[in-house]
């Protein structure tokens, strides 16, 4: 069962944005070259800060964005430009959960209307086939059969996150999306959404792709990481080695920015603004180099920097020139030593 | 569950003076168009000879009170006013219904599929909105001949551009709600994401349009009848019984002045419900 | 290290704050008998969820509380003046140059029409009597302060032209610029990016050990209270649950809530196999029991046995110095039934 479910490469997806009345349009890069190879049950977190292309990603992952350019292979199978009969197929085994329960559900549908949707265009039992299906998977969410007849509004914000949930699930999908699904909820609710998710990717076996911005929550629930900037993965990693050894410095400076867990652990900060640039604007060569810590001019503002395994680590992803190449000489530096 | 929102509709328009006042004679118009035979004191179409052009209050030697008076053909004008109501509504109504029904469906379709079908669409919308109403109206009803239907198409085809262009600006922003989305991923066909997802949504405003709409109907249709070019002059209807009692507007002001006073009432009571309609909505469904 | 400060001297005293709401749906207290005070220099954190009544005790300082709300009973001491009896003219006064807010959402806090420099020249001619000259020195003063890239450029830029991060640069400008002793910070980055966040909340903490301005600051996120408090209240329906200095509540948190919140939060560098959820929901306001208003979500009642938390409203009790908590685990006071 293990091996690839989903392979994205060179994936790409570029927006036309008009700069002004005058000034024409420009193209903005919203993902921009993404290589992911997602493994077969296994949790991957997507995390970056607001205009990094997570959602974005995400998105064309379940095919609800079409790719500009690029390439996104399911369970072997290219479903880059599937249509008909393959795309409803598709649309089974791929599943969404969206990050604001209050829009996610149609206000005017019963929510026992909402979650059979699924079972209604797959052709899925007869009606009172669906009813117990949607029976039985409010009682898996933690909700009562009861509640099928009610509408959105009648519930809060965690429990329309568990019937956004549910309909995703019913349809018993290997691939589930889930894009910032807690952090429009109150924080004592997000630790059930977290716990649930869990639960039910263990009990069904799912393959769950977690966008998330929160990097504690990412790190609570993923497997392996991906740190994503300005539309390019920087760093991919085991989540144990990317949280205790993070390589790029992009993810160093997202890990020293979160805040201390306890107030002994409080630590001078850079009050200094340093801000993402335009992305209709990007800088040349490496996209990170106007905030890098660790630049070196006439290199990383020039050329792009691959994503590429470090020497001594074979598997984690890292698009740095510089920690490349420090880890070349450190694996030196460790062989030397141990003669 | 849908009591209870009913209830809540309800309500507010109670605690809303100016619907409450639109709802009263709204509700009156629709009184006289149903019972017009009943209500009225006689026969519209009947002419009293002797008394042609008798001021309001007026009793004839056979014992009929003219309680508005009559016009120059000693018609009644009460009895008028009460019939002409009918063809008034109908008119109104259908051609509404008929705009509404054409641009909805076209703004659904605009908004939802995008691309060169939505450039057409739109390209005719403005077409049709830079046109004058009232010419176009004119011009399709003489291409269509006279006739109580050709007057609702021709109304209720100016209308349908207003309509298709704020339903697609409706579509366009439901089109990326998440709900909508999650049927997208649910492997929905189209049909089922325009009529069951996005329909509903842009229902309300499309009908509070049509209530404005309406009084405008009432409008266009009196000004057709009045310049001859509407209602035939056998079927009583207030354009008609303002174009007669013009003649004799110094001498007669109750003619003009009572038809007159009944579109204005209609239309206005019209526009007080659509303005809350379009203020009240369910908060619950907002969300 | 607290102790060092507990001699601070109290510049802003609210006791007993009670904000009423009356809608359709029923009558509430948005903010339930609050009581609590700012020490000079100090920042004092509120935490809460949605509906804990933490903005809405922030805007009844500010006498900003939006209509229908009412503040029905309390008072709100700055010098030992009642600010709740001060007219709206002796309001505008104090706001702005003595207390001044900022908000969630920077980029609507300010005005899309009007240039940058001219909103913050405004608070200027509001509170100072400046010439024109003067007045443009100040402001770009103002906006070097917040650690803003080129300010005397910067002035002629409008809102839109911002990041969210330098608008709330400009907020901080705003709030700041005629030297408030109080600052009150609504969730002032919620809406900003983890790097963005770490940014401001090290300026507001340097801005404010260099003027020894008081904060009060509002959140829902432990990370923030950990960074920035000296005193903490943590809020639940509207009244204040638990208070006491910020390293004792993280050292040892009492009420079941605060540790319930605590055990919920994913931790950095400490992932833990599951999260402690609360179970149940933040509690309607117009439907409160009359006992403890946490009692239908709370294990530790269930596993003390007690009943008199569905059945009778705890107080907030000091269980010790400087540490009160509102519960009947820790009351020790039994009700006679």
């Amino acid at each position: 069962m293990s091996g690839v479910i989903m392979r994205a490469s060179a994936l790409t997806k570029e927006y036309q944005v008009r700069r002004g009345a005058l000034k024409g349009t420009a193209t903005v890069k919203a993902v921009n070259g993404v290589n992911l190879d997602i493994r077969r049950g296994e949790t991957i977190g997507l995390v970056g800060e607001s205009g990094c292309g997570k959602t974005t990603l995400g998105r064309m992952l379940v095919k609800l964005l079409e790719p500009t350019s690029g390439k996104i292979e399911f369970d072997g199978k290219d479903v880059t430009n599937v249509r008909g009969r393959e795309l409803k197929e598709f649309r089974r085994r791929v599943q969404i959960v969206f990050q604001d329960p209050f829009s996610s559900l149609d206000p005017r549908a019963r929510i026992g209307d909402s979650m059979a949707e699924p079972l209604l265009h797959h052709g899925v039992g007869d009606k009172d086939e669906r009813q117990e299906r949607v029976a039985k998977m409010l009682e898996m969410v933690g909700l009562h059969r009861s509640h099928a007849t009610r509408f959105p509004h009648e519930f809060s914000g965690g429990q329309r996150q568990r019937i956004g949930i549910g309909r995703a699930l019913i349809l018993r999908p290997d691939f589930v999306v889930a894009d910032e699904p807690v952090s429009a909820l109150d924080v004592s609710v997000q630790a059930q959404i977290l716990n649930l998710l869990a639960d039910l990717q263990q009990e069904l076996s799912l393959t769950l792709v977690f966008v998330a911005h929160n990097l504690a929550v990412v790190e609570h629930i993923s497997d392996r990481v991906a740190v994503m900037y300005l539309g390019r993965i920087v760093e991919l990693a085991e989540r144990s080695e990317l949280f205790s050894r993070p390589t790029h410095p992009y993810t160093e400076m997202l890990l020293d920015a979160v805040p201390a867990s306890h107030p002994r652990n409080r630590r001078p900060r850079a009050p200094e603004a340093s801000e993402l640039p335009s992305p209709l604007d990007p800088p040349a060569g490496c996209l990170f180099h106007p905030r890098c810590p660790i630049f070196e001019a006439g290199f990383c503002d020039e050329v792009v920097p691959p994503l590429h395994p470090p020497p001594s680590e074979p598997s984690r992803l890292v698009a740095c020139h510089v920690r490349i190449r420090e880890g070349q000489t450190r694996t030196f530096d460790e062989g030397e030593s141990q003669k | 569950m849908f009591a209870g929102r009913e209830v809540g509709t309800l309500r507010s328009m109670f605690t809303t003076p100016s619907a409450l006042v639109g709802v009263v004679v709204l509700a009156t118009v629709v009184v006289c168009a149903i019972f017009a035979d009943v209500i009225s004191p006689v026969d519209p179409a009947q002419q009293h000879l002797l008394y042609r052009l008798s001021p309001p209050g007026t009793v004839s030697e056979d014992g009929v009170t003219f309680v508005l008076g009559t016009d120059g053909l000693g018609r009644d004008v009460l009895s008028g006013i009460i019939h002409g109501s009918r063809v008034s509504l109908i008119v109104a109504v259908t051609a509404v219904g008929l705009g509404m029904l054409i641009g909805v469906a076209l703004g659904l379709v605009s908004g939802y599929s995008g691309g060169w079908l939505d450039t057409v669409i739109m390209r005719a919308v403005d077409v049709t909105i830079v046109l004058p109403f009232m010419l176009m109206a004119l011009v399709l009803r003489l291409a269509l001949g006279p006739g109580l239907g050709s007057i609702v198409i021709a109304l209720g085809i100016s209308g349908w551009a207003t309509h298709a262009r704020l339903v697609r600006g409706e579509v366009l922003s439901l089109r990326n709600k998440e709900y909508v989305l999650a049927s997208v991923a649910n492997g929905a066909p189209h049909g089922f994401i325009m009529l069951r997802r996005i329909l509903p949504h842009v229902l309300a405003s499309a009908i509070v349009l049509a209530s404005l709409q309406v009084g405008v109907t009432i409008v266009a249709e009196a000004s057709l009848t009045f310049l001859g070019l509407g209602v035939p002059p056998e079927i009583p209807s207030w354009g008609q019984m303002l174009a007669n009692g013009r003649d004799y507007m110094t001498r007669a002001w109750w003619v003009t002045t009572f038809s007159g006073l009944a579109i204005v009432l209609t239309v206005l009571a019209l526009n007080l419900i659509g303005d809350w309609l379009r203020d009240y909505r369910d908060p619950r469904l907002e969300r | 290290m607290s102790e060092a400060h507990d001699d601070g001297r109290v510049l802003l005293e609210i006791k007993g704050l009670t904000t009423a709401f009356s809608l359709a749906e029923g009558d509430f207290n948005a903010v339930d008998n609050v009581s609590f005070s700012v020490k000079e220099g100090r920042t004092l954190s509120l935490v809460g969820e949605s509906g804990s009544g933490k903005s809405m005790t922030a805007l009844s300082v500010m006498g900003l509380v939006p209509s229908p709300g009412k503040v029905v009973a309390g008072e709100v001491l700055l010098d030992g003046r009642n600010l709740l009896d001060m007219s709206a003219r002796e309001m505008r006064k104090i706001r702005g140059a003595e207390i001044s807010m900022i908000f969630q959402q920077p980029t609507s806090a300010l005005n899309p029409t009007y240039r940058v420099g001219t909103q913050i020249r405004e608070v200027f001619k509001l509170h100072r009597d400046w010439t024109r000259q003067v007045e443009t020195e100040k402001v770009i003063a103002a906006l070097r302060a917040v650690g803003m890239p080129d300010p005397e450029a910067r002035l002629r830029a409008y809102p839109h032209e911002l990041s969210g991060g330098m608008a709330q640069r400009v907020m901080i400008a705003m709030a700041l610029a005629c030297e408030p002793r109080i600052l009150i910070a609504d969730e002032p980055t919620t809406a900003l990016d983890v790097t963005i966040q770490s940014q401001i909340l090290e300026l507001i903490r340097e801005l404010q050990s260099s003027s020894d301005t008081s904060v009060i600051l509002i959140t829902h996120d432990l990370g923030v209270v950990a960074e920035m408090a000296d005193e903490v209240a943590v809020m639940y329906a509207g009244e204040i649950v638990e208070t006491t200095d910020v390293e004792t509540l993280f050292d040892e948190p009492l009420h079941p809530y605060t540790k319930g919140l605590m055990g919920s939060v994913p931790v950095l560098g400490d992932p833990r196999p599951r999260l402690e959820a609360i179970p149940g929901t933040v509690p309607n306001l117009t439907e409160l029991s009359v006992g403890c208003r946490f009692a239908s979500r709370c294990q530790a009642r269930i596993e003390a046995g007690l009943t008199v938390c569905q059945t009778h409203h705890p107080e907030l009790v000091e269980v010790r110095p400087g540490h009160a908590v509102r519960c009947w685990l820790y009351s020790g006071q039994e009700v006679a039934e």
